[in-house]
């Protein structure tokens, strides 16, 4: 009995216009993680191409790959991975600790952000000190720090209430239009697409329905 | 590199018992290599110095032909003219006093039994100063200690021989020898002293004379050899090499080359150190591999949220490397305290250890704090945890991003 190779994604062919929000739709197994992590640089895929202003990413090229994540692409999940040892601020300060800014450079970044995301009083708190919503709040801050040009959010309201969900979904906005990022939701939850500016229904791994919102 | 330094620090201590049960393991084995070095350092110091003490000195002078050639008969190749040598090895710096000694053998009577003997012509007054520790007393004084009555020759005899010959300070005993020429000599001693040394071989054989007394019984002017006592036992080498340079037509031979049992022991010790130092090292790296194995599974989704922000392959791997070090460094800190404050406690107690193999006088028990090996240990413990971080470490760095995201 030999392993069963299994397509999670065919056929796809689509463009994301820079400063648009777009989600993904499906069902669990329905492909649109494997779709967010392609687009995310995290997972390859076996044929195809993927372009970033024109150019073809290099799938092979790990060192490449994990500064070009570092530089354009923030990462939201679903159940936040924050690391637990640190605070608030020194979340979000992570991948600013990856480049080469000054410890007063870091520090006027990281404080902006944590106004933005209405979370400056709980800066020294840590992840467990925090509610759902909260640490919600300080991933979106770690994937914004660093100023990326596209924002990949999987799941991120999956784990909280309608009205954090809301909250979470606003701020999301706000900062697209303050910062000017490109933002991929993959969800389950309707309320997304008030929020977003195009939806994509992926099943069985195909693109079935682009919805202008 | 700093400001990871400080993550890897609060990933040390995110599962505090388990980081504290790996620094226990590791500073028990520490404190464990400390201790036994330290006493083995002592076992070193003390054979060391009972030998020099005992009688070998720091470094004995003979005959450059005694050394490449074996005798036929008593003092062929002893040392004749000898005064021009002692005063010049006595102008050193180094040297505290030089005597001579007289080597032979023959038998000891009391008239009644006769037995074999080792003797030694000493000179009394230096050999009380180089021996007092070491060679004890156990009853009267060395020979020539005290003024000879005009024509008296006195002699100190061990404790074994003096047992098996029933005598006793004031009897009078008989040596016979041969000399150089051939010829057969006695003359009566009167027993001073009877000693021990330690060793039963020597207690049961060894005799002790005035120089004068030796060189009159074999009939002679020359010496067999000189012993040179110098101010610290650390100065050997270098003096061996300025008086071997100003003496060319005589060997100089250092404490340790006359003394194999020391080499033996020294080398016993250290076989059964390094079998010791392997095990610690296994414990180390195995209890230090677990814990970082152990928490590489545990933050497994983390590193692969880390991977996917941007955080390159090396920083993971260097972050875990640090993790590493920071358990070593912490263990090697604990373990050189518990191993001062073990050592103080066990020099404290006067614990008395019962008599080597081969010997009879009890000695306490003292551990020395070996500074050198302290920070030798230190250095192998941090070096054996970042070894033992390796593995784990790469493990992490090689995770894949989407499965370690999925990871549950």
């Amino acid at each position: 009995m030999g392993e069963v190779e299994v397509s999670a994604l065919q056929n796809i062919a689509m463009k994301i216009t820079a400063g648009e929000k777009l989600a993904l739709y499906g069902a669990s197994g329905s492909g649109k993680t494997t779709l967010l992590n392609i687009i995310g640089c995290i997972d390859a895929p076996t044929s195809g191409e993927v372009r970033y202003r024109d150019t073809v990413l290099d799938y092979s090229a790990r060192r490449q790959l994990s500064q070009f994540r570092l530089q354009q692409i923030g990462f939201v999940f679903q159940s936040y991975n924050l690391m637990p040892v640190l605070s608030a601020y020194e979340n979000i300060e992570y991948p600013l600790l990856l480049t080469d800014k000054s410890k007063s450079e870091r520090a006027r970044l990281v404080d902006y952000m944590l106004k933005s995301i209405a979370l400056d009083k709980f800066k020294n708190h840590k992840p467990k000190q925090l509610s759902g919503g909260q640490r919600q709040r300080v991933a979106i801050g770690r994937a914004l720090v660093n100023k990326p040009t596209l924002v990949i959010a999987d799941e991120p309201t999956a784990n909280l209430d309608v009205v954090t969900s809301k909250q979470i979904l606003n701020l999301i906005s706000d900062l697209n239009r303050t910062e000017k990022n490109t933002v991929i939701i993959a969800t389950h939850d309707p309320l997304v697409r008030d929020y977003v500016d195009r939806s994509v229904m992926i099943r069985d791994g195909k693109i079935r329905e682009v919805e202008d919102v | 590199m700093f400001k990871f330094f400080r993550l890897a620090v609060k990933n040390v201590f995110r599962n505090k018992w388990r980081t504290a049960f790996t620094i226990s393991t590791v500073s028990i084995g520490f404190v464990a290599i400390i201790v036994a070095a330290g006493y083995m350092d002592y076992v070193f110091e003390g054979l060391r110095e009972s030998f020099i003490r005992g009688g070998t000195g720091h470094i004995q002078v003979f005959n450059n032909r005694y050394m490449d050639n074996e005798e036929e008969y008593l003092l062929e190749y002893g040392i004749t003219d000898y005064q021009p040598l002692v005063k010049r090895i006595n102008d050193h710096s180094n040297v505290r006093f030089v005597m001579k000694r007289i080597a032979f053998q023959g038998l000891i009577s009391n008239g009644e039994q006769t037995k074999v003997f080792l003797g030694k012509g000493i000179e009394p007054r230096k050999e009380s100063r180089l021996s007092t520790f070491f060679v004890r007393m156990e009853e009267g004084y060395f020979p020539g200690i005290f003024k000879e009555q005009e024509g008296e020759m006195q002699g100190a005899i061990g404790q074994g021989l003096a047992e098996s010959l029933n005598a006793k300070v004031g009897d009078y005993l008989t040596l016979l020898s041969t000399t150089p020429d051939g010829i057969q000599n006695a003359i009566d001693i009167k027993l001073t002293g009877v000693f021990t040394t330690g060793i039963p071989e020597y207690d049961n054989r060894q005799v002790m004379v005035n120089i004068s007394t030796a060189q009159l019984l074999l009939h002679t002017d020359k010496i067999s050899n000189l012993v040179v006592v110098l101010e610290e036992t650390t100065q050997t080498d270098q003096s061996i090499g300025s008086l071997q340079q100003q003496n060319a037509g005589f060997s100089f031979v250092p404490w340790y080359d006359l003394t194999p049992y020391y080499k033996s022991v020294v080398a016993l010790y250290k076989r059964g150190f390094g079998v010791l130092g392997v095990i610690m090292v296994f414990v180390v790296l195995l209890a230090s591999s677990n814990t970082m194995t152990m928490s590489v599974f545990e933050r497994t989704k983390e590193i692969g949220t880390n991977l996917s922000i941007g955080t390159p392959r090396y920083r993971i791997w260097l972050n875990h490397i640090y993790e590493g070090f920071l358990i070593g460094l912490l263990a090697s800190l604990i373990g050189t305290l518990l191993s001062y404050m073990v050592i103080y406690l066990v020099n404290g107690l006067d614990i008395t250890m019962p008599p080597p193999p081969g010997r009879t006088m009890a000695y306490p028990l003292s551990i020395t704090a070996v500074h050198s090996t302290i920070a030798i240990v230190s250095f192998i413990t941090v070096a054996v945890c970042m070894l033992a971080s390796v593995w784990p470490a790469y493990r992490a760095s090689n995770l894949s991003i989407v499965d370690a995201l999925g990871y549950r």
